[in-house]
C-alpha cells in the first residue's frame, strides 16, 4: 500500500519531480531507485533522494565490495581475555579498538582522500586528516600520532610537484595544529598514480577500556545534539540541486571541496573528551564526516535500533537560506552528534560553553526506528534508518584476470636476455637508485610535519616504524607503527603484493623491537565496474587477509577507495596496510641506523635472487614487469621472531629489512643515520648466478642487522639452528668508503656523495628560488 | 613551589610543558585557564607551545588579550618569573612583555628538527655556566622568525638579552637569536622546546638544564634540593 | 614593558575625509608589512610573478584586509576607537603597517 507522501518542501525548488535523469544524476541506478521506493512505500522527496544517494555511495556504503570485506579476520585467535583483545570490530563503529593490556586500549584506523586531494591538494590532505582524527576521538580515545600512505605520479612533473607541496602543507597544517605528532608513513612516486593521487591518513589514540564510546542512539527521549563549527554549502559543488538554479554566482558560492579549521578540532577533541569524561553522560557519539549530519543520524539510529527526529532550524548554519537538501548533505568539517541523557542537558552544554563551541539541541531519539527530518517544522524526510545503512544493496561484481598479466608473470631476465651488471654499470646503479624519489630521503616531507607534540615520540620518521611512548596513566606503553604498500607488485601479482604489504609492515615491526598487535588497510583501486580491475581487488584482499589469519594480527578497521583512474587507466593496485605493535620494554627500542660499536653486518634470510618488480628493473632498465617477489610465510615468521628475540636478548645494534632497492640500498640506509659511516661489505660467499640481483634484487624475508663483535658468531649460529639462513657480510667502518666485494666483482662508493644525493634529491626538485 | 602552566584554546603543547616540570623536575604543577584572571601563588608562569585561536591574525596576537593575560602582565610587574615557549614566546612579544617580534620562516615552510644551540651569557641566571655552553633542544614552529628594529637590537647587546642562539639558522632569525629575556631578567622567551628535551629517549635532555637555570636564580635552594 | 605609543608616527588613514553622519560603516583595513622589514611571503610572490612574465617588478610585499561592517555614526571618537584596535590587535606595529578606508552602508 502506497503510504501518503510528504508534504512540500519549505523551499519550491525541492518540489521537483522525481525524474530518472534526476536519479540518474544522483548517481543512483533505476533499480535502486526502485529499491528505495519499496522502503518507503512511495516515491522519495528530492532531499531524500539526495540522502539515499550518499548513504548508498561507494564510500559509505561499501556496496561493491561487502562481499570481499567479510574475508577479513576480525578477532585475534591468540588472545583471549587477555592481552590484545579486540574490543571494538571492524565495522561495528567508526574505529576498531584493541586491548593494549593494564585496562588500557589503543583506538586506530586508516582512511582516504585520494580525490578531494587531486582536485584541491592543501584542503583535501588536510580535511582527510581532520576527518580520521575525528573518527578517532568519536570513539572517546585521546588522538596521539598520525601516519600517512602517499602515492604521486613522478616528480619530474610540475603537476606532481604541486600535488606535493600542497598535499605535505595541508597535513602539516592540520596535523600541526591540532597538536598530534606525524611519526611516519610511506611515499612512492609512480607513473601510474599521475593525476590520481593517494592521500590516506592514519590515526592511533588511546583510551581506558570504560571509555569506549560508540556511535549508537539509545533510549526514548533523549536529547540529539549538535556540537563544533557551524553548517555551510561545503562539499555541495557537485550537487546539482540547491536553493538556487546553479548561475554563475551560486555556483561559486558553493565551495565544491571541504575547507578544514583545525583550531576548531582541537576544540572539539578538548571539548568532546571533557565532555566524554562525565560519568553516564553520553550516550552514543559520532562525528559528521561523509555526508554529514545524514549519515551520522541514521547511524546511530540503525546502530541504536531507534530511530531519530531533528528539526534543520536548530542546526547551527552560517550562511543565511539554506535548505534542507544542503543542510542534510553539507559536508562541513569539525561537527559531532551527540545523544546525552534526558535531564542533562545543561552539562553538556556547559563543556561546551568553556570552549566557546555550539552546543545545540537539533533532535530527539524515538523508538519508531525511522530518521524523520523537519525543516520549519514541516517533515521533508522521513526513512527506516536500516534501510540507509544495512539496506544499502550489495553486489558482486565480476572479476576477469587482465591479460597483461600472462606476459608480465612469465618474464624473466634469463628469458628476456637481459644483460647483467659488470662493475661499471654497479657503479653508477646505486647513486641513481638512491637518488630516485621512491628511494631518496623523505627529509623534504616529514621535517614539516611535527613529529615531537605530546613529547612522546621517541622514533620518529626516518626509520622502519615509528615508535611512540603511550603515557596510560602511570605506567606507560611503547608502540610501534609501520605502513607500506607496493603497488607495483600488486599490479604485477595482486594477490602475492598484497601480502607482501601486510609482511613488510611485520618485518618493519620486527626490526623496531616490536610484536604486532592488528592492523588498519586502505583499499585504494580504481572503477570496480571493470572486472580486470575488480580480479585485482579480489586478490589483494584474499591475500592481505591470508597473511592476517597466518599471523594471527585482525584488522580492525579500514577504508575503500574505488574510481581512482583516469581516461590512461587505473592506478597500480594499491592497499595500503598499517601494522601497530607493541614494544614490551624501551631497552628493545631498535633503529636501523649502525653505530661503529656494534658494527659487524650480518644477513638473515640468505641472498636475494629476484628482480621481478624492482626499482633497480623499473630505474635502470625502464620496465616494470616480471612476478612479484616470492613469500615464505613460515620463513617470514622465523625470520621476525628469531630477529624480536635477539633483540630482546640485547644482540642487535640496528636492524633494516630489505626492500625497495635492495641490500646495497638498506646497507646505505643503515648508514645514513646520525653519525658519518663507511662499511666493508663482503658478499662473496653468497650465491650469486647475477650481480644485479644480489646487490639490488628485492626478494622478501632479508633483514640485515648490525652487531656487537663479540656476539656476531652466536647471532649466525642462532639464526641457523631457528631455520633463517644467516651470513656474516662485513662491518661498519669509521671512514667514508662503502666497499663491497662480490666473487667478481670490488666496488666502492664514496659514503658523503651517496649520501648527499639521497639527501637532497627531493629537496632540490621541490625547491623554489629566492627562498632562504 | 608551584608552578602554573597557562592554557589557551589551541595550545598543544601544555600536557608537555606540564611534564617538563612536574615528571621532569618533579615539582608541584598545575594548569591555569585563559579566562581566569587569578594566577594564584605562582613562582614561575609558562607560556606553552601550540596555536593558541588558531594562531589567526598572527601568532599570539588574540590570546595576548585572553582574560589570564591581565594578571600575567601584573604578575611580571611585580617581578614574578615567566617563561614563553614557541606559542608562549611569541603571545609575550605581542604582550609588550619580551621585545621584537615573530614572524613567518624564510622557507616558508614549517620546521621540526633538532638544533644546535649556543648559549649566551645572559646575566647570573642564564649563561654558559648555568645551563651549558652548548645545548641540542627540538623546534617545532611555522613562525619563529625573530626580528627586530636596529634600535632594539642595540638593546638587546648592551643589556645581554639574546639567551639562545642557532649554530644552523632554520628559520632566518635575525642574527640566529633562538630566545630573549626582557631587561629586567624576569620574562624569558624561546622558540625551542626544553619540553621536547627531557625524556630518557628524547633527543637530548638540555630542556631540563634550561628549566632548572631560570628557576634556580630565583630558588636555589629548591633546585638543589631537586638535582 | 608595553611599547611606547609616541615613537610611532600614526598612519595616514581616512581621516583627511571629514567624517560622514552614517547609520553605519564599513570598513577596510590594510594591513602590511613594513617596508624595512623581511617579507618571505612577498618575496616568494614576487618570485614567482617574475617567472610567469612579470618584468620590472621593483618590489611585492604580502599583507592583509579585515573588513568589518559596524553599526553606528562615523564620528571622531568612533576612529579614535578603530586606529586604537588597529594599533593593539589587527597590526603588529613592531613589524606592520595599517591604513583604513571607510565608506557608508
Amino acid at each position: 500500500m502506497k503510504r501518503a507522501g510528504l508534504p512540500p518542501n519549505p523551499d519550491p525548488v525541492l518540489n521537483q519531480p522525481i525524474t530518472l535523469e534526476l536519479v540518474r544524476k544522483h548517481g543512483l541506478l533505476a533499480d535502486e531507485f526502485e529499491r528505495i521506493r519499496g522502503h518507503l512505500g512511495r516515491d522519495p522527496t528530492l532531499t531524500e533522494l539526495g540522502i539515499f544517494s550518499v548513504m548508498w555511495s561507494e564510500h559509505c556504503s561499501y556496496k561493491n565490495t561487502r562481499p570481499l570485506l567479510k574475508e577479513f579476520p576480525t578477532e585475534r585467535k591468540g588472545a583471549t581475555a587477555g592481552f590484545g583483545r579486540v574490543l571494538v570490530r571492524a565495522g561495528e563503529e567508526n574505529a576498531g579498538i584493541i586491548d593494549v593490556g593494564g585496562g588500557w586500549a589503543v583506538a586506530f584506523k586508516i582512511e582516504s582522500h585520494n580525490h578531494p586531494s587531486a582536485i584541491e591538494p592543501f584542503e583535501g590532505a588536510a580535511t582527510g586528516v581532520g576527518g580520521i582524527i575525528r573518527d578517532i576521538f568519536t570513539m572517546g580515545a585521546r588522538p596521539v600520532l598520525v601516519t600517512n600512505s602517499l602515492r604521486f605520479g613522478e616528480l619530474e612533473s610540475p603537476a606532481t610537484r604541486r600535488l606535493l607541496r600542497g598535499v605535505v602543507a595541508g597535513i602539516a597544517h592540520y596535523g600541526n595544529c591540532v597538536g598530534v605528532p606525524n611519526v611516519g608513513g610511506d611515499i612512492y612516486f609512480d607513473r601510474s598514480y599521475e593525476g590520481n593521487p593517494l592521500v590516506n591518513a592514519l590515526c592511533l589514540g588511546t583510551l581506558r577500556h570504560e571509555q569506549i564510546r560508540r556511535g549508537r542512539a539509545t533510549g526514548l527521549g533523549n536529547p540529539v545534539y549538535y556540537v563544533g563549527a557551524a553548517t555551510g554549502r561545503d562539499g555541495l559543488g557537485g550537487a546539482s540541486f540547491a536553493s538556487r538554479e546553479l548561475s554563475a554566482e551560486s555556483a561559486s558560492d558553493r565551495p565544491a571541496v571541504q575547507k578544514g579549521d583545525p583550531f576548531m578540532e582541537k576544540l572539539l577533541v578538548e571539548a568532546c573528551l571533557e565532555m566524554m569524561a562525565v560519568p553516564g553522560l553520553v550516550v552514543g557519539i559520532q562525528d559528521m564526516g561523509a555526508a554529514g549530519l545524514t549519515c551520522s543520524t541514521c547511524e546511530t539510529a540503525s546502530r541504536g535500533g531507534a530511530g531519530i527526529e531533528i528539526e534543520l532550524d536548530r542546526v547551527p548554519q552560517r550562511e543565511p537560506g539554506m535548505n534542507s537538501y544542503e543542510i542534510m548533505l553539507s559536508e562541513s568539517q569539525e561537527r559531532m552528534l551527540v545523544i546525552v541523557h534526558a535531564g542533562r542537558e545543561q552539562e553538556i552544554e556547559e563543556v561546551f560553553a568553556k570552549w566557546d563551541l555550539h552546543a545545540a539541541r537539533v533532535g530527539t531519539v524515538t523508538d519508531t526506528g525511522r530518521m524523520l527530518v523537519r525543516h520549519h517544522g514541516i517533515p521533508v524526510a522521513d526513512i527506516p534508518a536500516p534501510a540507509l545503512t544495512d539496506g544499502a544493496p550489495v553486489y558482486n561484481r565480476e572479476a576477469r584476470r587482465p591479460a597483461y598479466l600472462d606476459e608480465t608473470s612469465r618474464w624473466t631476465p634469463e628469458g628476456a636476455a637481459l644483460a647483467d651488471l659488470d662493475p661499471a654499470g654497479a657503479q653508477a646503479a646505486l647513486p641513481r637508485l638512491l637518488s630516485h624519489p621512491t628511494i631518496a630521503s623523505k627529509r623534504w616531507i616529514y621535517r614539516q610535519y611535527d613529529h615531537m607534540v605530546q613529547h612522546g615520540t621517541a622514533v620518529g620518521p626516518g626509520s622502519d616504524a615509528g615508535v611512540v611512548r603511550l603515557r596510560l596513566g602511570d605506567s606507560e606503553r611503547f608502540i610501534a607503527i609501520s605502513n607500506d604498500c607496493n603497488g607495483r607488485y600488486c599490479y604485477l601479482n595482486p594477490r602475492r603484493g598484497a601480502m607482501i604489504a601486510m609482511v613488510e609492515c611485520l618485518r618493519n615491526l620486527a626490526c623496531a623491537g616490536a610484536a604486532p598487535l592488528a592492523m588498519t588497510d586502505n583499499l585504494n583501486f580504481g572503477n570496480p565496474y571493470k572486472p580486470e580491475n575488480f580480479y585485482q581487488l579480489r586478490e589483494c584482499v584474499a591475500g592481505l587477509a591470508e597473511a592476517c589469519r597466518f599471523f594471527d594480527v585482525p584488522v580492525v578497521g579500514g577504508n575503500v577507495s574505488l574510481y581512482n583512474e583516469s581516461p590512461d587507466g587505473a592506478i597500480d593496485p594499491t592497499p595500503t596496510v598499517s601494522v601497530v605493535g607493541l614494544i614490551e620494554r624501551e631497552a628493545h627500542i631498535t633503529r636501523q641506523f649502525a653505530r661503529a660499536a656494534r658494527g659487524r653486518l650480518i644477513l638473515l634470510g640468505g641472498a636475494p635472487t629476484e628482480l621481478g618488480g624492482s626499482q633497480f628493473l623499473g630505474i635502470i632498465h625502464g620496465k616494470k614487469t616480471g612476478d612479484a617477489p616470492a613469500v615464505d610465510l613460515e620463513a617470514e615468521r622465523r625470520l621476525q621472531d628469531f630477529l624480536l628475540g635477539q633483540i630482546k636478548a640485547g644482540r642487535v645494534g640496528a636492524a633494516h629489512d630489505l626492500s625497495e632497492g635492495g641490500l646495497l640500498v638498506a646497507v646505505c640506509e643503515m648508514l645514513f643515520g646520525p653519525a658519518s659511516l663507511g662499511a666493508a661489505v663482503d658478499l662473496s660467499a653468497l650465491p650469486s648466478p647475477r650481480l644485479d640481483a644480489l646487490l639490488f634484487g628485492e626478494s622478501q624475508g632479508r633483514v640485515v642487522i648490525s652487531a656487537a663483535p663479540v656476539d656476531e658468531a652466536a647471532v649466525v649460529a642462532a639464526a641457523r639452528a631457528a631455520g633463517v639462513p644467516a651470513d656474516s657480510i662485513g662491518a661498519v667502518t669509521a671512514g667514508g668508503t662503502l666497499s663491497v666485494r662480490t666473487a667478481r666483482a670490488s666496488l666502492e662508493w664514496d659514503v658523503p656523495g651517496l649520501r648527499a644525493g639521497w639527501e637532497t634529491s627531493i629537496e632540490t626538485a621541490m625547491k623554489r628560488p629566492g627562498l632562504g | 613551589m608551584n608552578i602554573a602552566v597557562l592554557q589557551f584554546p589551541g595550545s598543544n603543547c601544555d600536557q608537555d610543558a606540564f611534564q617538563l616540570f612536574a615528571s621532569g623536575l618533579k615539582l608541584p604543577t598545575r594548569f591555569v585557564w585563559h579566562k581566569d584572571t587569578r594566577l594564584g601563588d605562582a613562582d614561575l608562569v609558562v607560556l606553552p607551545g601550540g596555536f593558541a585561536y588558531g594562531d589567526y591574525l598572527r601568532c599570539g596576537a588574540i590570546a595576548r588579550f585572553s582574560p589570564v593575560m591581565g594578571a600575567v602582565l601584573e604578575y611580571s610587574q611585580k617581578g614574578g618569573l615567566v617563561l614563553g615557549i614557541c606559542n608562549g614566546f611569541q603571545i609575550l612579544c605581542e604582550a609588550g612583555l619580551l621585545p621584537g617580534a615573530l614572524i613567518r620562516n624564510s622557507s616558508l615552510e614549517y620546521r621540526c628538527m633538532t638544533c644546535e644551540l649556543k648559549v649566551e651569557d645572559a646575566g647570573p641566571a642564564f649563561n654558559p655556566g648555568t645551563v651549558g655552553s652548548r645545548i641540542r633542544l627540538p623546534i617545532g614552529h611555522g613562525e619563529g622568525n625573530f626580528r627586530i628594529d636596529a634600535a632594539g637590537m642595540r638593546g638587546l647587546a648592551a643589556n645581554r638579552q639574546v639567551i639562545l642562539r642557532y649554530l644552523d639558522n632554520p628559520n632566518g632569525s635575525l642574527d640566529d637569536i633562538a630566545g630573549v629575556r626582557n631587561e629586567a631578567g624576569n620574562v624569558y622567551g624561546m622558540m625551542p622546546h626544553p619540553d621536547r628535551a627531557f625524556e630518557r629517549f628524547h633527543p637530548s635532555r638540555d630542556g631540563l638544564s634550561v628549566a632548572r637555570a631560570i628557576l634556580a636564580a630565583r630558588f636555589p635552594d629548591v633546585i638543589r634540593e631537586i638535582a | 614593558m608595553i611599547r611606547p605609543e609616541g615613537q610611532i608616527p600614526l598612519p595616514a588613514c581616512d581621516s583627511r575625509r571629514q567624517p560622514l553622519p552614517l547609520r553605519s560603516v564599513k570598513i577596510k583595513v590594510f594591513v602590511t608589512p613594513k617596508r624595512n622589514v623581511l617579507d618571505p611571503q612577498g618575496a616568494a610572490v614576487g618570485h614567482a610573478l617574475e617567472s610567469l612574465g612579470l618584468s620590472g617588478l621593483r618590489a611585492s610585499r604580502v599583507g592583509k584586509v579585515v573588513e568589518l561592517d559596524v553599526d553606528g555614526p562615523d564620528t571622531p571618537q568612533f576612529r579614535a576607537q578603530l586606529d586604537k584596535l588597529c594599533r593593539d590587535l589587527l597590526s603588529n606595529p613592531v613589524i606592520e603597517d595599517y591604513h583604513y578606508e571607510i565608506a557608508g552602508a
